[in-house]
C-alpha cells in the first residue's frame, strides 16, 4: 500500500499530468511515436528518483499509444505503429461524418484496455509470466503463424490480391541481414540497409506520404467542409457499450496475449486482434465500414498490449517490446534489476508503477474527452496547410529515429508503393501485416528448427504450436474456400 | 474492359514480374548450411514462388472475367473521383527535392521552401499574394518551432545546412 501511495504527491503526479500530455502529442503526431518520446526524456529521469523517473516513463509509454488514434481518425494517417487497424474503422466513421464519435470510443476503449491490462500485471503477473515461459521457439513460430494466417480474414472483397499484399510485405521484410546467420541479404551493397527498413519509415511513407500525394491529386474534392459536430457523452450508448462487451473482451486478451510474447508490441497486437475479432465477430461485415467494432478492437487491444508488455519485464526481466527495453536501461540506472526477485527486492516500485499508470490513464481519458471539440476543429485546418505540415514532421520524424537520411528516402519509397496500392485498390493491412511479422516469423522458425536438428514435426509434437497451427490452417482454408465459392456464385 | 479487370491486370502482371526476379534473387543468397538450418535463402524463395503462384491465379482469373464480360452500359458511374497526376508527379518531385536539400541547405530553409510550395499546390483555391503570405509564414513558424524544439528540449540538432 506504501508503493501505492507514493506517487500522491505534487511532483510525480505534475510528472505523471506532462508526460502524458507530451505522449499524447508524440502519439498525435505522425512520424513520431511513444517510443521515441520515452527515448529522448530517458536522460530527465537520470536525476530523479526510481518512482518519479519510472512514472514519468510509463505516462508517456501509455500516452504515446493513446495518442496515435488521433491521427488515424482525424487524418486518416496513423499517428503510431499501434493504432494503424484504428484507420480502418475510425478514419472511415470520421470519413462518414462522425468524428467526433470516432473519437469518443476510441478514448474510452484506449481506456478500458489500459486498466485492463494495468490490473493483470498487478494482480496475475507471476502466473502469467510462468505460463509465456512454457513458450520456446517453437510456440512463438506458432502464434505468429496463426497471426499470419489471419491474413484471409482481411481481403473484404478479393482474397486473391489481399494475399498477394501479404506475400509482398513479407518479401519486404526479408532485406537485411537475415536472423541467425548474418546473410545479407537483397542489400545490393548498401550499408544503410543491413538492418532493413525501419518500421515506423514503413508505415509513415505507406500511409502518411501516400495520403499527401493522394491529397495532392484530389484538390478540388478534398475542400473543406465544416463537420457538424453534435456528440452525446462518449459517442456511444449503454447499449452499444453492453452489446460490445464480448468484442471488447477479445481485444483486450488479444492485446494482453501479444504483449507478453517478448519483442512484439503494439504494433503487432492491434492488427491481429482486429483480425481476430473479426472472424470471431458475429457481424464480420461490419469491420471496415466505419463500426465501432473495429474501433474497439484496435484501440482496447494496443493498451491492453501495454501492460501486457510490463509482464514479462517486471517477472523476467524480459522487455515486451521497444519501450519497455528503454525502461529496462531505465531501471537499471537507479539500481532496480527487473526479474522474479522483483516482488521482493523493490515491491513497493512494482505498486507505484500500477499506481502511475493507473492515474495516467486517467488523465489521458480525462484530457482527450475534454479536448475532442479541439481535435475535431483541427479538420476546420486547411488541408493543403494540415498535410504539407503532416508531411515535414513525418520527413523529421523519420530522420529523428535513427538520425540518418535513409530513413526519410525510404518514406519516399514506401510513400510511392503506398500511392500505386491505392490506385491499384491493392489491400493494405496484409501487406502491414506480413511485413511486421516476417522478421519473428523466421526467427523462431530457424531458432526452433536448429534446437531440435532440423525436425519439422516438433511443430506439431508440442501442444500449444500443433493448436496454433492447425487451427491458423484449418481458418485459412476455410476462408479461401468460402471466397472461392462467393466469386463463383458472383459469376 | 472494366477498370477492375485493367487494375487486376497490372497488378497480375506487376506482381509475376516481381515474383520471378525474387525467385532469381532468393536463389543466390548465401548459405552458411547451419546444422537443422533452412537457410536464409529459404524464406524468400518460398515467398517468391508464392507470388508466382497467386499473380498466375490473378491472371487467370481476369482473362476468365474478360471473356464472360458483358458489354457494360456506357452510363454506369465511376465511383473514383479524376486525380490530377501532374498535381501528384509535382508533390513526389517537391518531396524529392525537399529531402535532397535537407542536409546541405539546413531543416529550416528546406521545410519553409517545401511547406510554402506544397500549401501552394494543394490549395483548391487560387495562389493569391495574402495566400502565399499566409502559407510563408505558416511554414516559417512550424520549420521554426520544430527545430529549436528538437534541438533544444531534446537535443536532437536537425541539419542546419546554411544557417550553421
Amino acid at each position: 500500500m506504501t508503493g501505492f501511495l507514493s506517487i500522491f504527491n505534487i511532483t510525480t503526479l505534475l510528472l505523471i499530468l506532462g508526460g502524458s500530455v507530451v505522449g499524447v502529442i508524440f502519439g498525435a503526431i505522425p512520424g513520431l511515436s511513444g517510443t521515441m518520446a520515452v527515448a529522448l526524456c530517458l536522460p530527465f529521469t537520470y536525476a530523479m528518483d526510481p518512482v518519479n523517473g519510472i512514472s514519468l516513463l510509463l505516462a508517456l509509454y501509455f500516452g504515446g499509444v493513446s495518442g496515435g488514434l488521433i491521427a488515424s481518425i482525424l487524418l486518416r494517417i496513423p499517428g503510431t505503429p499501434g493504432s494503424v487497424a484504428t484507420l480502418w474503422d475510425g478514419g472511415k466513421m470520421a470519413e462518414n461524418g462522425h468524428p467526433g464519435r470516432a473519437l469518443g470510443i476510441g478514448i474510452t476503449y484506449s481506456f478500458i484496455g489500459s486498466v485492463f491490462g494495468i490490473l493483470c500485471m498487478a494482480f496475475i503477473s507471476p502466473q502469467i509470466a510462468a505460463f509465456a515461459r512454457k513458450f520456446g521457439p517453437t510456440e512463438y513460430f506458432a502464434v505468429i503463424f496463426f497471426a499470419l494466417t489471419l491474413i484471409s480474414t482481411l481481403s473484404n472483397d478479393d482474397m486473391t490480391k489481399a494475399l498477394l499484399s501479404g506475400c509482398l510485405g513479407l518479401a519486404f521484410a526479408t532485406i537485411g541481414v537475415a536472423p541467425m546467420d548474418n546473410i545479407k541479404r537483397f542489400t545490393f551493397g548498401n550499408a544503410s540497409l543491413n538492418n532493413g527498413f525501419a518500421l515506423l519509415s514503413m508505415m509513415i511513407g505507406f500511409f502518411a506520404i501516400s495520403e499527401v500525394l493522394d491529397g495532392a491529386g484530389h484538390t478540388k474534392s478534398r475542400d473543406m467542409t465544416r463537420v457538424a459536430f453534435t456528440m452525446k457523452g462518449l459517442g456511444f450508448t449503454l447499449k452499444e457499450f453492453v452489446e460490445q462487451l464480448g468484442n471488447t473482451l477479445r481485444a483486450c486478451l488479444t492485446g494482453l496475449g501479444i504483449g507478453i510474447l517478448p519483442g512484439i508490441g503494439a504494433a503487432t497486437a492491434n492488427i491481429v486482434a482486429y483480425v481476430t475479432c473479426k472472424s470471431t465477430s458475429k457481424h464480420p461485415e461490419r469491420f471496415g465500414t466505419g463500426s465501432m467494432d473495429g474501433i474497439i478492437a484496435s484501440e482496447a487491444s494496443n493498451n491492453a498490449c501495454c501492460g501486457g508488455t510490463l509482464i514479462p519485464l517486471v517477472s523476467l526481466g524480459i522487455p515486451g517490446d521497444a519501450v519497455t527495453a528503454i525502461m529496462l536501461g531505465g531501471l537499471m540506472i537507479h539500481g532496480v534489476i527487473p526479474g522474479p526477485q522483483m516482488f521482493s527486492t523493490h515491491r513497493d516500485l512494482i505498486y507505484a508503477m500500477v499506481a502511475a499508470m493507473l492515474v495516467a490513464s486517467v488523465m489521458i481519458f480525462i484530457l482527450q474527452t475534454f479536448a475532442i471539440h479541439f481535435f475535431v476543429k483541427m479538420l476546420e485546418i486547411p488541408q493543403n496547410i494540415l498535410l504539407s505540415v503532416v508531411a515535414c514532421l513525418c520527413v523529421v520524424g523519420a530522420y529523428a529515429n535513427n538520425n540518418r537520411i535513409f530513413d526519410v528516402y525510404a518514406i519516399l519509397f514506401f510513400g510511392f508503393v503506398g500511392f500505386v496500392f491505392r490506385r491499384l485498390k491493392i489491400p493494405t493491412a496484409p501487406f502491414m501485416l506480413g511485413f511486421i511479422l516476417e522478421n519473428y516469423m523466421e526467427t523462431y522458425l530457424r531458432r526452433a528448427l536448429a534446437t531440435y536438428s532440423g525436425d519439422l514435426t516438433i511443430f506439431f509434437t508440442r501442444p500449444i504450436s500443433a493448436i496454433f497451427i492447425i487451427v491458423g490452417l484449418v481458418s485459412m482454408s476455410w476462408r479461401i474456400y468460402k471466397s472461392l465459392l462467393k466469386s463463383r456464385k458472383a459469376a | 474492359m472494366q477498370k477492375d479487370d485493367k487494375l487486376n491486370l497490372i497488378t497480375g502482371g506487376f506482381m509475376l514480374l516481381f515474383g520471378i526476379s525474387l525467385f532469381v534473387l532468393a536463389g543466390q543468397v548465401e548459405s552458411k548450411h547451419l546444422s537443422g538450418d533452412i537457410g536464409s535463402g529459404f524464406l524468400p524463395t518460398l515467398i517468391s514462388i508464392l507470388i508466382i503462384f497467386l499473380s498466375i491465379i490473378l491472371l487467370v482469373r481476369t482473362f476468365w472475367h474478360l471473356r464472360k464480360q458483358v458489354v457494360v452500359s456506357n452510363n454506369e458511374a465511376s465511383t473514383d473521383n479524376e486525380l490530377n497526376y501532374k498535381a501528384v508527379a509535382l508533390s513526389f518531385a517537391n518531396l524529392v527535392l525537399y529531402v535532397l536539400l535537407l542536409k546541405p541547405v539546413g531543416f529550416i530553409l528546406s521545410s519553409v521552401l517545401f511547406m510554402a510550395f506544397q500549401m501552394a499546390l494543394m490549395s483548391p483555391e487560387k495562389s493569391t499574394a495574402k495566400r502565399a503570405l499566409i502559407w510563408g509564414v505558416s511554414s516559417a513558424v512550424v520549420a521554426v518551432a520544430v527545430y529549436f524544439i528538437f534541438a533544444f528540449v531534446f537535443s536532437m540538432p536537425l541539419p542546419a545546412g546554411l544557417l550553421k
